[in-house]
């Protein structure tokens, strides 16, 4: 072994330290903090904390907008990513940037967005409010919030993962015979199902986690308009410590889930998300 | 072959049997990929559309197959309006380059796809669907491998499975695009043997799409030469190497030569040749193709000969000619014995096709 050899061995395990450190710091002391936390009162103050009626509002809102989000931009997510990827039209550019719109706003301007267009004072306020319609301040506004943030993460998966695979397997299937739709759920949907899964659990991760944009157009109204990270605020807030981390553990626990499923798509399907990554 | 020369249709049953392609044009933004082709051929047909990439040849392909669309002309095939119809009206099996197989199907569920999408009351029974599977599976040499997927297919095979997958809706009319382009030698001659008994069993009109000449003439009862969106000529194998009608096809077939000159009185004259030529004087091009060379008892063309492939029962002779056109030549046996290579050499043509420019 020469002098440089054992530099260049030294150099990388230094390197290795260094990232493990950081993301130790950074990632997993948080979390196990978190953990740590929501268990310091014992099981049973952490039982109380998230099946005290607040807690389980917000466990219910959040899984309803969830519920309505979700399939929403599964829906937009893969009409947009259908039209970008196997068709050429004018404005397609504009689309594309609109699609990442909410990865580059901040999710409080979001949600300021929805405050100044449905709001009592908004431009379309008095209008809605004279029909009975309530979008501040209510689940309505929530889940328009939440479509908002999260709607790039299926369109982003599927739009690379489209494109590679191109359209001659479809129109294959119009020349045998087959309806648009028939080519679209025989075809179509099968051969983009992985980098589909993967999409929706990264918008599910999002859609429940989401702060800012929610904060913004819900009131924090106990019991009713708050989701499970705006509990966690108020109880937070509140200086009931345990009782905010009991509930930010259940997050936490998701995103581990989110996690551990990623990680078992990626492993299983591999090379279908890879198309999908390298863009 | 003269018999099988595209005939204009003059009576309604001709023009039932015969398929018509009339001025199809199609712009892709300021280029054009076709320009007016027009074709006439009869139905059962075995047709090559031959030509250089970006000719078009794919573009008539895909319109006739209903995945793109004529911005004007029309096409009559089986006594309809044929681009009035829907491509699952046509009913016209569609073999991809790349074969575009479903990869999540297994070789079964692709080839059984074009039945078990049909209307539900036209639809074949499950039983019915894996019987007809089976039969086209050992039509196409393939039996027992229904089960497998496309990825653990060689090339050759998945060419077959796309063949059947095409043929199990009973095509009406069979479109190959480069069917044999991503296939070994060996395996692209077995395969066009197949292809030609399959065409000669089943009769349905089949038309591919090639840029290998060799594979056109040798496959094809009618070669359609396609050049800039248009179609050059469309006529037999013998008849389209015998009488060219265009400087294209001239050129083209055969590996010829191109002479730039003049025809004077009844002589073409140009790039140190000089041929008879039957035509009004101007500008002209003549071509002569490699075997249409002899060795000049007195005058001909001088040319210096840069490589000698002596192999088989002629000898092929590449050349540079003292104008500095490349040309090949190829001499019987015993008419080249002892040439060498670096030796000047005096050649004569014995046909040479003029053409105005």
């Amino acid at each position: 072994m020469t002098a440089s050899l054992i530099a260049r061995a030294a150099f990388r395990t230094a390197l290795v330290l260094t990232g493990v450190a950081f993301v130790t710091l950074v990632v997993l002391l948080p979390l196990a903090t978190v953990f740590e936390e929501a268990f310091r009162k014992g099981w049973s103050y952490f039982a109380e904390a998230v099946s005290e009626p607040d807690a389980v509002a917000s466990i219910r809102l959040t899984l309803i907008v969830a519920a309505i989000a979700v399939p929403l931009n599964v829906i937009f997510g893969v009409a947009a990513a259908w039209a970008i990827a196997k068709f050429e039209f004018r404005g397609k550019g504009v689309l594309i940037a609109l699609i990442d719109l909410p990865f580059s706003v901040s999710p409080v301007v979001s949600g300021l967005i929805y405050v100044l267009l449905y709001g009592a004072h908004g431009w379309f306020g008095p209008e809605l409010q004279a029909m009975g319609v309530k979008v501040i301040f209510s689940v309505v506004g929530i889940v328009l919030a939440t479509v908002f943030v999260t709607f790039p993460f299926v369109a982003r998966e599927l739009i690379p993962l489209m494109q590679e695979q191109g359209t001659q397997e479809e129109e294959a299937a119009i020349t045998l015979g087959a309806s648009g739709w028939r080519t679209f759920f025989s075809v179509t949907l099968p051969n983009i199902k992985w980098g589909l899964l993967y999409g929706v659990l990264l918008c599910n991760a999002r859609a429940m986690g989401e702060f800012g944009a929610v904060s913004v157009v819900s009131g924090h109204i106990r019991g009713q308009t708050n989701t499970m990270p705006l509990h966690v605020e108020i109880l937070y807030n509140d200086y009931d410590i345990a009782g905010a981390f009991a509930v930010a553990s259940l997050l936490a626990g998701l995103a581990l889930v989110t996690l551990i499923a990623k990680l078992g798509l990626e492993w299983r399907y591999g090379g279908e998300l890879a198309a999908a990554r390298k863009h | 072959m003269a018999a099988n020369l595209p005939q204009p249709a003059n009576t309604d049953a001709d023009r039932l049997m015969t398929l018509t392609i009339d001025g199809i044009t199609r712009r892709f933004g300021a280029t054009a990929a076709l320009n007016g082709a027009s074709l006439s051929v009869p139905e059962g047909s075995f047709l090559a559309l031959l030509g250089p990439s970006g000719s078009g040849k794919t573009t008539l392909l895909r319109i006739l197959g209903g995945l793109d669309a004529a911005d004007s002309g029309a096409v009559t095939f089986l006594g309809e309006d044929w681009l009035s119809l829907s491509p699952q009206q046509r009913r016209a099996g569609f073999v991809f380059q790349n074969y575009a197989l479903f990869r999540h199907m297994t070789v079964a569920k692709n080839v059984g796809f074009g039945l078990s999408v049909r209307p539900w009351r036209t639809r074949p029974s499950r039983a019915e669907i894996s019987r007809r599977v089976e039969e086209l599976l050992s039509l196409v040499q393939l039996e027992g491998l229904g089960g497998r997927y496309p990825s653990q297919l060689s090339g050759g095979q998945r060419q077959r499975v796309a063949l059947a997958r095409a043929l199990a809706i009973e095509p009406r009319l069979l479109l190959l695009d480069e069917p044999f382009g991503a296939l070994d030698a060996k395996v692209r001659k077995d395969l066009r043997r197949w292809l030609r008994d399959l065409h000669e069993r089943t009769g349905v009109t089949t038309i591919f799409v090639t840029h290998d000449q060799e594979e056109a003439l040798d496959l094809a009862d009618i070669v359609a030469v396609m050049n800039k969106g248009r179609i050059e000529q469309a006529a037999s194998p013998r008849a389209l190497f015998d009488h060219p009608e265009t400087s294209f096809v001239a050129e083209f077939i055969g590996g010829a030569a191109r002479f730039d000159g003049e025809v004077r009185a009844g002589r073409f004259a140009g790039g140190g040749l000089s041929a008879p030529a039957e035509m009004v004087d101007g500008p002209a091009a003549a071509f002569v193709r490699p075997h249409d060379w002899e060795i000049a008892e007195v005058g001909g063309l001088s040319v210096r000969v840069l490589n000698v492939l002596d192999a088989g029962p002629v000898v092929r002779l590449d050349c540079r000619s003292e104008q500095g056109l490349l040309l090949e030549v190829v001499l019987a046996h015993g008419a080249a014995e002892a040439i060498q290579r670096g030796q000047t050499l005096h050649v004569a043509a014995r046909t040479a096709r003029v053409f105005p420019r």
